[in-house]
This record gives C-alpha cells, structure tokens and sequence, in this order.
C-alpha cells in the first residue's frame, strides 16, 4: 500500500475528530531543531467545511479490535484498513512541516490489537519525531482508553497536549453504544494526565528544566445527538468536567451518521449543526463571560432557543437588569451585553477612560450594535429610534437570519412554531 | 486660548512633503512639520507631487531628537506603535501618525486609548489589519523545496515580513528558506546564524522536483479527505480564509499549476478564471 493510500484512508477514518487547536503553549525554536510553538495557536489552511485544519489530524491505524455502534471504525464495518509505521508517520510530519503546511501532529489511532501495543506504536512515532528529528512543533496525542498508565505517561511527556474522549454524554448512551468502552476507562487516564501536570507543575517550580508533562493540558470530546440527553445535562457535564478535570477544552461534535445500528438515529438524520453551535456559544459563555450553567438553562427549559442565541436569550430574561449605562457599568456587566464580546467590552472599558462615548463612538469602534442597542445607553440616552417594547424587541432580535440556512439544515413544518410564535411565547415570561 | 495662541496654532496646509519611506526619514518629516508649523501631505518615495509645493525632506541626526523627546513626553508604546503604523496599507497613514503625535503631546500616552477618536480609530484598525495579516500568513505562507532551501512567495496587503521574521527564523532556523513580497518587492532571507530583509525586484519560484511534486500532492489528498461533506460551509471558508490568499496555496493548486475546476466551482459557483491568472503569477 502507497502512503497516498494511507494518507487516505487515516484521514478519511480522523476527520471526524472535532480538535484541531494547536494552542496552549509557547515553546520558541531552538539552534538547530525545528519547529516552535505559539500560545495562540496557529490555522495553516480551513477545509472546505469551514473547519480550521493546524495539524496533520490522522489515525495511526483504523484496523479496531474495538466494535462501538456510532464508529465508522468499528470492527464489523467492512471499510479499508491501514496503518501507519511510526517512520513513516514521522516523515510525513516532517515533510508537511517544513514546508509550513501544517503545525504539528494530532495522533489518534484504532485499538491495534490492545490499548497497550497501540500506545507503544504512537510512542514510537512521537519519539522519532522529538529525539531523531529535534521537533519542536505541536504534538495532540490521544490517550487511548485501557493503556498501562505507564505507558500514557511517557506519551505525555511527549506530547503537548492529550486528550480522551468521552464520546457519549452520559454513562448510559455509553453503555448503548459502546459497551467496549467503559466509563470508569475513560476517565482513569483523565485523572491521571490532571495529575500528572500537577505533579509537573510542582517539579518546575524546583527544576526549571524539567520536562514538561502535557504542557498544553487536556481536552475531550462528545457526541451531540447520537442519544437523548439535553442540553442542560450536556452543559452540566461539561462545566463539571472543566472542574474535576481541569480541562483545557470540552468539544462537542454534531453526529453524522457514518453506520446504520438499531440503537442510532437514521443514516438520512442531518447532523444537528444549530444544536452543535449553540452549545458551543454557551461553552464560551461559561469559560469567557463569567456565566454559569444554571443561569442559561435549567430543568424547566432545558434546551436552548434554536431562535436565540444564549446569550440573547439570558438578557430577554432579564430585562429587569438593563438598559445599561456604557459609560459606567461594570467590566463583568458590560462582558453580558449581547452582541458585545470580549474584545468590545475590552475597547469600550479602555475608550471610556479616556472620554464619555456616544452611539456614533461606538459605532465607529466598530461595536455591533444590531442587538446591542436594546440593552444599552450612552450618556443616559437610548439610541435614537429604537423601539423598545418587548415585543418589537424580541422581534428584531428573532430575525430568521440568526438561523442560517448552511446550520439548520431541516424542512419548515407545519408543526414547528414560527419565529413570531416564539417571540410570543418567550414574551409571555417578560 | 488667548488670541496669540491661537494664531500659533493655525498651520499652513497646502505644501506636501516628499521622504524615503524610512522611519526615520517619517521623523524627520515631523521635525518639519513642527518648526515649520505646517500639516503637510506626506508622500513617500518619489510619488507625484500634486498642485502644492513641494519639499524633499532629508534623513539625518534630526530623527533621533524627534525619537527622544516622543519617547519622553509622549512614552515608549507611541514609539513602537509609529513603527507599526509606518508598515500598514493606511493611504494617508503619515498625515494621521502627524495628527496623533500632536493630538500626544497635549494629552500624553494615553491618546493611543482614545479608540473613539476618528484619527486614532484609523490608525488603530490599520494597525490591527497589519497584525492580523502578519500572523495569517505565519499560518498561510507555503514553502517549496529545492536544493534543501525553502522558498516561498506571499502578496500582502501591508508590509508584513518584519513582522514574520522572529517567528519563521525561530521555527526554521537551522534552515535556508527566502520569502518574497511581491506587493513590496522585498525578500526575507535566512540561512542559519543570518537572516536579512532585502529590496529584491524580481523573483520566480523554482522549478518543483520528484520529491517536492509528491508532498504537495499528498498534502492536497489530505486537504480535501478531511473535510467533512455533512458540514460542507462555503461561506465559512472564504471568511477565515479570504479568497486572496488562495492564490499562493499548495492545497488549490492541480500538479499543472491550476486550481481544480471542482473546488474553484464549489467555491465561487463559476467557471475557474483563465489558468494564467491562477497560476500564482498574478499581480493584483
């Protein structure tokens, strides 16, 4: 087999990994070693799925032993097999690498034969990549469920970052759909990598040359849709994990039907892309914005407004909270403003030092305010002609462009309330 | 403000000032443009004069008496924040860095936050535009291989290549690799231990070998694998990627140099514009 065909086949069998970052450390280069690493991370091209691609995203081999319902991967699944060497891994990551194509490695793999061959083998390819090749680029390692932890050590010492997926948002949907896979074996080797870098962080702090254990921190991913939690159970359980785990990041991956099992949704379900996406606003909104999971959603409403974005949604619940003065308001209120991120909430705190700020300075600081302008005033004024009766304003900001066709891919019908019926039914909680 | 005052302040506005687009040589013009009490239009190079008079303003010792006294009554970040400016695609940037050095030295360092005036506003966003495109093209720069020596070629909008220097001469530097700005007409060349930005009129990429042919070709195989065709998001693309970069990437490219009618077509919804235009020659 060529290593086009295998280049092939291990993408095709790694795309549906949603982690692409190659963020979370700094390491510059070094005299005669290549590579080096930015905090920021760093996007070499998007697909045409519009998905940042940084890192060469393949699986060392999609020959599983393993045989989980939702997995294109399984090993009932009569698709082609291959398998990387780690020499040729390395190479093609070096290749790729030199000529700027690509920032790193993101390596996952099947279970080839058992969890502990399979871990010796990315060990392996990491190994030639750092030691022989003096790489100093991104390293993403998947932990694979079941290894020996001494193993899933040394690969972290490797690595930048580490990651095990959850996959299932509950242990249940676990035990549907991927009853090889235990619960308890996904999040030993969470456990382990978090205390793996405390232990780490303690050594550096004696040692400043001590090598760095899993510098970029952990992050895991789950499956949106293949079983029947709700939102507020996801964003409960990612909010947690961030907690216990220290998680680096939670991803969340719409599910696209790959195989058909009695236990899954049909092959011609659409991948729940509005579902995806607002749950990863309500991620930032935890991590960035100071909000809690509680204040988004609850066990009355416990799935987000497709109409209304969260935040959206948080602030017409609270009007009793606004308009607020943009000229005084606190940092952490400003940061609840819909339509106003981090980045403006940032510029308005630094400008308004500096001079009180009208509708047109903020306009002109380039602050969005198609939603913003229901929420706020400047100099004690509320923007001029802007209608601010509940109903108007749920309207406007209900406008059925918020639903871009590209991410609700799904029929009108009949039965679905049309944005004027949600205004009113969200109007009635006003 | 007393009536002399005021008198003071009034500038003469219909003379242009002409330098050699040095930092440097932009100081000097300030120099002038406060002992002369003028507001000029400031062109750089040899750029037409228009219906003003116009002066040739000389670099000499008199940049680092304007450098001294910004740096002490204005501070350091007004310093490195002119320098930045100087590099950005901003048409009038020299006119507005002028406005704010005298808007700084009434209201001191703080002017750079005051993100609500219209000459700090341009000047600021030209200023993120710059950094902006600086740090894409950390990502989007594409590297051919010949002889053991990179070399690459990128069309920016500012002048970005001191911007990239530290972090490509860090990555790659136990390589020889040369970067060519075709918009500037400069070249960023570093082999080990020497790295420097030079003028550079023309360059050609070389001619791609056996071993370079394959790795793009391997890299355009693993370009389209991964996409996802469920999520397929044109509109998403072309934002975090605009389209004027797709010019110099190896993953648009076919092995004759072409972008691929398919994925032109699932791009744009057109016909793929003439080869020649696409074959990373062009000059926009």
């Amino acid at each position: 087999m060529t290593i086009a065909e295998k280049l092939e086949i291990l993408t095709d069998a790694a795309k549906y990994d949603v982690a692409c970052t190659s963020s979370g450390v700094d390491r510059g280069g070094q005299k005669g070693k290549i590579g080096s690493a930015t905090a920021v991370g760093i996007c070499h091209t998007f697909a045409a799925d519009g998905r940042c691609i940084s890192l060469l995203k393949v699986l060392l081999s999609n020959a599983c032993a393993y045989d989980c319902a939702y997995c294109q991967n399984r090993r009932s699944n009569d698709i082609r097999r291959a398998s990387f060497t780690p020499r040729e891994l390395a190479d093609l990551t070096i290749g790729f690498y030199r000529r700027n194509y690509i920032e790193g490695l993101f390596l996952s793999s099947g279970v080839l034969k058992n969890p502990d061959y399979t871990t010796e083998l990315m060990i392996e390819a990491l190994r030639i990549l750092r030691e022989e090749y003096g790489f100093l680029g991104y390293i993403h390692a998947k932990a694979i469920p079941g290894a020996d932890p001494a193993l899933t050590e040394r690969l972290g010492y490797l690595a930048d970052r580490m990651s095990v997926n959850i996959e299932l948002p509950s242990r249940g949907s676990l035990q549907l759909l991927a009853p090889e896979k235990k619960a308890d074996q996904i999040f030993s080797p969470m456990e382990q990598i978090r205390d793996g870098m405390e232990e780490n962080r303690a050594a550096l702090v004696k040692y400043r040359s001590a090598p760095k254990f899993v510098p970029a921190g952990q992050s895991t991913q789950m499956i949106i849709g293949a079983s029947g939690e709700t939102d507020y159970q996801i964003l409960n359980l990612s909010a947690g994990l961030y907690k216990k785990y220290k998680l680096k990041r939670v991803f969340f991956s719409a599910y696209i039907p790959v195989v058909e099992g009695k236990n899954l949704p049909s092959l011609d379900t659409k991948p729940p892309l509005l579902r995806e996406h607002r749950l990863y606003q309500a991620d930032w909104l935890l991590r960035f914005y100071g909000f809690d999971a509680g204040e988004l959603l609850s066990e009355k409403t416990p799935n987000f407004n497709p109409y209304l974005d969260p935040k959206c949604n948080w602030a017409v619940n609270h009007m009793e909270l606004f308009p607020l003065e943009i000229n005084r308001c606190p940092y952490e209120m400003l940061l609840r403003i819909p339509g106003i991120g981090v980045r403006g909430a940032g510029k308005i705190y630094r400008a308004r030092k500096m001079s009180a700020l009208d509708f047109e300075d903020l306009r002109r600081m380039g602050i969005v305010l198609k939603r913003a302008k229901f929420f706020i005033t400047c100099k004690g004024k509320t923007m001029p002609g802007v209608d601010l009766r509940p109903q108007a304003v749920l309207k406007s900001l209900v406008s059925g462009k918020e639903v871009i066709p590209a991410l609700a891919p799904r029929q009108l019908s009949l039965f679905e309330p049309s944005p004027e019926d949600l205004a009113k039914s969200i109007s009635g909680q006003l | 403000m007393t009536a002399k005052e005021e008198k003071d302040m009034v500038l003469r506005r219909d003379i242009a000032y002409e330098y050699d687009g040095s930092f440097e040589g932009f100081l000097c013009c300030v120099y002038d443009a406060f002992y002369r009490r003028e507001a000029p239009a400031i062109f750089a190079g040899n750029a037409q004069a228009f219906l003003y008079e116009t002066r040739r303003v000389a670099s000499d010792e008199r940049a680092g008496k304007v450098l001294d006294s910004i740096r002490e009554k204005i501070g350091r970040e007004m310093v490195d924040f002119l320098r930045l400016c100087l590099l950005t695609c901003l048409p009038d940037k020299e006119e507005q860095m002028l406005r704010l050095i005298r808007m700084g030295y009434q209201k001191g360092a703080g002017v750079l936050q005051m993100l609500a005036d219209p000459c700090v506003n341009a000047l600021q966003k030209a200023v993120f535009a710059l950094t902006h495109e600086a740090h894409q093209f950390t990502g989007f720069v594409r590297f051919r291989e010949a002889g053991g020596a990179l070399f690459a070629i990128i069309r920016p909008k500012n002048q970005v290549l001191s911007l990239m220097e530290p972090h490509f001469c860090a990555r790659f530097n136990a390589e020889s690799f040369l970067i060519y700005d075709k918009t500037y007409k400069q070249a960023l060349v570093h082999q080990p231990g020497r790295t420097g930005i030079f003028p550079l009129e023309h360059f050609e990429l070389p001619e791609a070998g056996e071993e370079e042919r394959a790795y793009q070709q391997l890299w355009r195989l693993f370009y389209q694998t991964i996409e996802v065709p469920g999520r397929h998001n044109e509109r998403q693309r072309q934002t975090l990627m605009p389209k004027r970069y797709w010019a110099s990437l190896t993953e648009f490219e076919t092995p004759a140099g072409a972008i691929p009618h398919q994925v032109y077509r699932a791009a744009c919804g057109s016909q793929p514009p003439a080869k020649q235009k696409i074959a990373g020659q062009k000059s926009d």
